[in-house]
């Protein structure tokens, strides 16, 4: 009997932890970010002068960046730097080479006790480090937040190479970057694969806007739809790959619907404007769109059939390339005020209007994939480069620094689940 | 045979007068240039019989020159507007005499806009200025499948940088001929 309520209490205070755990995740608004101590790694001996970066640098960057943490970098650890900035759990581990690999030993303590929560241990050659080391900022995330991150996503952009505008795909913080296309021309308006295993893309290659598909794992660019004279700006259904553009026709920018598996092609928006930017819904069941059928372009809402369009945007004259957020509850979209383009966010219904940017041109809004952050391209330090911010658009980090850097375009969450 | 005319006609033009100028008596093929060109400007000449090699160089370069002419007649549309101006519409009466005269050329009419706005707007709207351009030269009388059109959006800026003089030069229409 003594047993079982011992037991029971044991349980009791179990349960409570749990729900203690729960409640403050739910408690955390929108707004606010939770505060979580990084501490120095540890490095073996080893020569480590490869790396770009140390290991709590990145993790630290992955924390502030996912929309969820703020990170309070300590060098070692110090309970009362960490108490005094609300941080109830730290990261810390060690970097070592064992067999000509990199063992990376992550683990998540909880501050009081320093009792560890979850360790983690990864091993790969030195150049992948930094995966190893967003693997473990997810795995952080899904410990504390029961939700997958998205450390381990990338994004794709366009960037000038040698003057002209070419695809790259890097991963979400843009490190590790890689030049997809090469072809001397305009490429640009990237869109990526369902399964991230493709990029489509827009080339005036030939001397036209055309749409063109490139696996990753190839080096060939296939052109889509050479049926149709002029097409871009892909945008691909999450459900089905079948793909939305803009299709130059003899009247008018219309929405087309696309299978780059059979090649046909059908429209579903015509009307004598210029209609453009569509976006699927997160379950692929409608679209956005804009539209200047109004005079100036403003975004719609319709069916996946192309029926029932409704206008979304009611505010500003210039509304434009809206996105669906993953969890289906908002739109981002930029808007022109006083010639400048801004981001803002609104109901999907156009109500509750947000606005996230305040300086320079702010354009090309994309939804982190669990919709905690928005990546987009502004030229607010004199050059066009990506930035990532929250969902309200606080913490604004700049990812690029050189050259010429626009339209990113988050990839999908990756499939299996936790890495 | 079809035959894209590219800047470089230009350049040969100008090299011919460098030919001209150094009056060096090794084979100064070409005749003082400039009165060619004025002369074979208005009537087009009969193109039937070709005794020697002279009328036809003659009418090719004259050719080229109308070709040239019609490749540097930018038409300037106001910002995000895709209604032709009355300056608009004087270069386009000039071109499409120009193509009423010479039934071999056909053009292809590019849209562009310029940097402000988004890029997928832009293509839109760069396709809007190309239609009203091959529009107007419909309504005169050039036929309609002598005439292609194609939109580059705010991809190809005549000037660079983010001036309003740059805005004005790349909000425009631009042609690019073809002799059949």
């Amino acid at each position: 009997m003594r047993f079982s309520i011992s037991v029971l209490l044991f349980l009791c205070a179990w349960l409570y932890a749990q729900q203690d755990t729960i409640t403050m995740d739910i408690s955390v608004s929108t707004d606010k970010t939770l505060p979580i101590g990084v501490v120095n790694f540890e490095l073996d001996k080893s020569d480590w002068s490869k790396l770009e970066e140390l290991p709590q640098k990145t993790i630290a960057r992955d924390f502030n960046l996912s929309g969820r943490f703020s990170s309070v970098e300590s060098e070692k650890y110090n309970l009362l730097t960490l108490s005094q900035a609300r941080a109830k759990h730290y990261v810390t581990g060690k970097l070592s080479m064992k067999d000509g690999q990199a063992e990376l030993e992550c683990k998540l303590y909880a501050t009081a006790s320093k009792e560890m929560v979850k360790g983690f241990v990864y091993k790969s050659s030195i150049d992948l480090i930094r995966t190893s080391l967003h693997k473990c900022s997810d795995n952080v995330v899904y410990q504390l937040w029961g939700v997958q991150g998205f450390a381990s996503t990338q994004i794709a952009w366009v960037r000038k190479v040698d003057g002209k505008k070419q695809i790259v795909i890097a991963d979400y913080d843009g490190f590790r970057r890689k030049q997809i296309t090469s072809h001397n021309s305009v490429n640009f308006l990237p869109a990526w694969g369902a399964d991230n295993s493709k990029i489509y893309f827009t080339s005036l290659r030939n001397g036209k806007p055309q749409i063109f598909e490139r696996n990753l794992s190839g080096a060939a660019d296939k052109l889509l739809f050479p049926q149709i004279d002029q097409a871009f700006g892909p945008a691909v259904n999450p459900k089905d790959g079948t793909l939305l553009f803009s299709m130059i026709g003899q009247s008018g920018t219309d929405i087309w619907q696309g299978n780059p598996q059979t090649g046909s092609a059908g429209r579903l928006i015509y009307t004598s404007s210029i209609e453009v930017s569509p976006s699927w819904s997160p379950h692929g069941t409608a679209f956005l769109f804009s539209s200047d059928k109004g005079g100036q372009p403003q975004i719609y809402m319709a069916f996946r059939d192309g029926s029932d369009v409704q206008r979304v945007s009611f505010f500003g004259k210039y509304n434009e390339s809206a996105v669906w957020s993953p969890d289906g509850e908002r739109i981002a979209y930029c808007s022109m005020d006083n010639g400048r383009l801004n981001i803002y966010t609104s109901g999907i219904d156009g109500s509750d209007v947000q606005k996230l940017t305040f300086e320079g041109n702010n354009e090309r809004p994309t939804w982190s994939p669990d919709g905690m952050s928005i990546a987009f391209s502004s030229d607010r330090s004199g050059s066009p480069q990506i930035y990532i911010m929250r969902r309200d658009g606080s913490g604004a980090t700049r990812i690029t620094n050189t050259g010429e850097n626009s339209s990113p375009v988050w990839s999908n969450q990756n499939k299996g689940g936790i890495p | 045979m079809k035959m894209i005319v590219p800047i470089l006609a230009v350049g040969a033009v100008l090299a011919l007068f460098a030919c001209a100028k150094k009056k060096e008596p090794v084979e100064v093929e070409p005749p003082p240039v400039e009165e060619e060109r004025v002369e074979a400007y208005k009537p087009p000449p009969p193109r039937q019989e070709a005794p020697k090699e002279d009328p036809l160089e003659a009418e090719r370069r004259r050719l080229e020159a109308l070709m040239n002419k019609i490749m540097s007649d930018d038409v300037y549309f106001e910002y995000d507007q895709a209604t032709l101006t009355a300056a608009a519409k004087d270069i386009l009466v000039e071109v499409g005499d120009i193509l009423k005269r010479e039934n071999r050329f056909t053009i292809l009419t590019e849209g562009h806009t310029d940097e402000r706005g988004t890029e997928s707007y832009n293509m839109g709207l760069g396709m809007r200025r190309a239609d009203a351009v091959v529009k107007f030269l419909t309504n005169y009388g050039v036929a309609s499948s002598r005439l292609t059109k194609v939109s580059y959006g705010e991809e190809q800026p005549k000037a660079g940088g983010s001036s309003e003089d740059a805005y004005a030069q790349n909000r425009r229409a631009a042609f690019r001929v073809k002799l059949n």
